[in-house]
């Protein structure tokens, strides 16, 4: 009994660092992969709208709220100790610093990181991954490459989008609904949040990316490995994509507490 | 006996418990059609994957022109996967492009010809194949048979040595089946490549073959001219090509 747990456990871990290793040898063929032999623009471009672009209106949608939350919650939290006036600069920091990038990725894991764990997932059942090796077309090129750079290009300047809109939504509660000075909130804004501030946040959405579209893209990649018992059919994928999207949302939470520990 | 091209050496190939390929030993002939036949689930696609290269072998040797695959460098595999090209039993298209998104993909991918060079193979192709008005479709708006011939047109337009095809006529009606018999026949007689087709089509596939090789239980036990199968001893291989059953299942 107490041999087989150990059994067991002892399988556990080359599991784990077998995929580790598989991880790591994915992302850097990805990366590797996408400037030889020639720069795939074009359909790094068709992932920047996919991604980018078609993310934009969820991304608005989360922030207005997101902020108008802020607003609310912070007016009266503050004006409890008389100090209203700094509204503006407790949502642009909670929006800049966490907020911001992290509501960001997990929306854009959500919509568009289970669409790449999905798609890449269906090519691998239907053998599509297997026609790619077949006319010698490198496939973690073909599907992951221009996926990574595109999330590479995406994340910062969703998350700036984030930024902007959520502060904007404080400042429809703050000022619009609750009457705090409309030039007090502007420039607490200003002058709460400087350049670290603004970097912190662009290092935190570029590391997401990074993960979100390595995760996503692996999990579907994989998705033969990953849903071994259930069969190489769409329960595989779907598994896949459900592990692509926790995982993921988990190592973004993980991920920001150390950058965070190593920018504060 | 023709110059082998490809040769199958003792493949042993398992997955879990199951023993697929018990001692696996063929040689495919440069610029003959080999049908290899056998029962579902014998293991006949799994053996033409070890060709390609999609799934390596247990133990045994695949070789190309006499180079073993194990042995080859990076060069050495570019160049051999560029000569062959491989019909998927599900033709594997992709989705996400049109017909001639899909037709064009091997040569677009890779760069190295000039798109008014691509733009007129994939033309002639596609002319040949009579799929020209499909062109602008996608995949899932197509029938069977003409997802076939678009597979066939990817699989030819690179022009390679060897096309293996995994049982190319699976889903098809009686009419359409012998088109695409005829369809492979004719452009194997066209362009001299060499073929192996994973089929079920008994006798038929006979017809255009020149050599026939038959799996059971992990091992081919008939290989000859395929107009020599009828005239064969082996009553496995007598029942299985007359559709009689022989009570031994795999």
């Amino acid at each position: 009994m107490f041999k087989q747990r150990i059994e067991k456990l002892g399988s556990a871990c080359i599991d784990g660092i077998r995929s580790i290793g598989r991880i790591s040898i994915f992302f850097f063929q990805g990366i590797c992969r996408n400037f030889v032999p020639f720069v795939q623009i074009s359909k790094i471009m068709e992932q920047v709208w996919f991604i980018g672009a078609k993310s934009m209106f969820v991304i608005v949608l989360t922030a207005i709220f997101t902020g108008m939350v802020l607003g609310l919650q912070g007016y009266y939290t503050l004006v409890d100790f008389g100090s209203e006036a700094t509204l503006g600069s407790a949502v642009a920091m909670t929006l800049i610093r966490e907020l911001g990038p992290v509501l960001s990725a997990i929306m854009i894991t959500a919509r568009a990181g289970s669409a790449m764990a999905a798609e890449i997932g269906v090519m691998r059942i239907s053998e599509q991954i297997d026609a790619l090796e077949t006319m010698d077309i490198n496939p973690v090129r073909f599907t992951f490459s221009p996926r990574l750079s595109a999330s590479i290009m995406s994340f910062p300047l969703l998350t700036a989008l984030f930024d902007v809109t959520g502060i904007f939504g404080g400042y429809l509660t703050g000022v619009v609904m609750l009457g705090v000075n409309r030039y007090i909130y502007m420039d607490r804004v200003i002058r709460s949040i400087d350049l670290a501030d603004v970097a912190g946040g662009f290092v935190k959405a570029l590391v997401f990316g990074v993960i979100v579209s390595t995760m996503c893209c692996y999990k579907g990649f994989f998705a033969h490995i990953s849903g071994a018992q259930a069969g190489q059919g769409a329960k595989s994928v779907s598994l896949a994509t459900t592990d692509a999207v926790v995982n993921s949302c988990v190592l973004i939470l993980i991920s920001d507490y150390i950058i965070t520990f190593f920018l504060v | 006996m023709g110059q082998p091209y490809i040769e199958l050496i003792d493949i042993h190939k398992s997955f879990s418990a199951n023993h697929v390929l018990d001692g696996v030993n063929l040689t495919i002939e440069k610029g003959l059609v080999t049908c290899i036949i056998g029962k579902s689930g014998t293991g006949k696609s799994v053996l033409i994957k070890h060709i390609i290269g999609l799934i390596h072998a247990d133990s045994g040797q695949v070789c190309v022109d006499g180079l073993p695959m194990n042995q080859m460098d990076n060069n050495q595999t570019h160049r051999f996967h560029k000569q062959i090209s491989y019909m998927f039993q599900d033709n594997a298209l992709f989705d996400f492009l049109t017909v001639w998104e899909n037709i064009a993909l091997p040569l677009t991918e890779k760069k190295k010809m000039p798109m008014d060079q691509i733009r007129q193979r994939v033309k002639e192709k596609m002319l040949a194949l009579e799929i020209s008005k499909h062109e602008n479709k996608y995949p899932g708006q197509l029938s069977g048979g003409i997802r076939k011939r678009v597979a066939l047109a990817r699989a030819l337009i690179t022009e390679p040595v060897a096309v293996l095809f995994d049982e190319p006529t699976s889903g098809l009606d009686p009419v359409r089946r012998n088109s695409v018999h005829a369809m492979i026949s004719t452009y194997q007689r066209e362009f001299g490549f060499t073929a192996v087709i994973v089929s079920h089509d008994i006798p038929q596939i006979f017809t255009i073959s020149q050599r026939v090789a038959m799996l059971d239980q992990g091992k081919i036990i008939y290989f000859g001219k395929s107009d020599e199968i009828f005239q064969t001893d082996n009553e496995t291989v007598k029942a299985f090509i007359s559709g009689k059953e022989t009570g031994k299942e795999t």
